[in-house]
């Protein structure tokens, strides 16, 4: 496998899961539990940390 | 990441007044064929793609994932006749060609970590964080990839230490079970805040060019 496809298909694993986690937070918007309330934050911190991958393997 | 600007906006209001007008709006399940005037019914996504791939929207209206994949949560939440108006309002939103809706997404989570009720401090200060994070990429600048990864386990720790407090207090169950009967009342009104601040967003997003 070329370094092209590998990023290519690490970049495929990384958005579908990024946007996973983005469908899923609305839901948890809902929450009002301090456990719940944490959680969506971290789940939009994650899609953040994600989408940084996603512009290196871009740029790579 | 490739930025594509709003384009073909005739065709997506035509197609848009044509899926409300066959009635072809149903939230729950993606595109299924029928002899109908569209060829079909299905949810958010599926009446502008005619398929589960949101990638099409992106690439024929410049439609973003992530904005695709909120509003499809929102839609699927909201009563049949509510849902078909929100679908039916995202031409107006959109409202022409050559818009920047990339960081559309960014600005509803940074609203919605907003939106939260009021949390203890280390809850909070977790949370600050995050939304910090929110802003500077809402605003299209650099939040880096080890700063975000530090604030989503920092944020998930806290998210630990809370669930463990309720388990560790008995007493906390009944309260949280009377919260979340509250919080079910609420839904909808919550809901609707996402529904509108959503579409607020696409309304206000800048025109940067022809959408070519």
């Amino acid at each position: 496998m070329s370094r092209k496809e590998y990023n290519a298909e690490v970049y495929a694993a990384v958005i579908d899961g990024a946007l996973c986690i983005m469908g899923c937070i609305v839901v948890f918007a809902l929450a009002i539990s301090a456990a719940d309330a944490a959680a969506f934050s971290s789940a939009a911190a994650h899609a953040a940390s994600r989408q940084n991958l996603i512009a290196a393997l871009n740029a790579a | 990441m490739t930025t594509i600007l709003t384009r073909n906006y005739d065709t997506l209001v035509a197609e848009v007044k044509a899926h409300v007008a066959a009635d072809a709006i149903i939230p729950g399940a993606y595109w299924n064929p029928s002899d109908n005037e569209v060829g079909g019914t299905g949810c958010f996504i599926s009446c502008l793609t005619h398929s589960d791939d949101p990638a099409p929207a992106f690439e024929r209206f410049g439609l973003t994932e992530p904005l695709l994949r909120i509003a499809e949560s929102i839609f699927e939440a909201l009563p049949i006749a509510e849902a078909t108006a929100f679908f039916a309002a995202l031409p107006a939103a959109v409202a022409c060609d050559g818009k920047d809706l990339s960081r559309v997404h960014w600005h509803f989570l940074a609203a919605e970590l907003r939106a939260l009720p009021a949390q203890t401090d280390d809850v909070k200060a977790a949370i600050d964080r995050v939304t910090v994070g929110m802003d500077l990429l809402a605003k299209g600048q650099e939040w880096p990839e080890a700063a975000a990864a530090r604030a989503a386990r920092a944020a998930s720790s806290a998210a630990r230490a809370a669930n463990a407090a309720y388990v560790a207090r008995a007493a906390a169950y009944a309260a949280y079970a009377a919260n979340a009967a509250a919080d079910y009342a609420n839904a909808y009104d919550a809901i609707k805040r996402q529904r509108d601040t959503l579409l607020q967003l696409i309304a206000d997003a800048p025109v940067v060019g022809v959408g070519a």
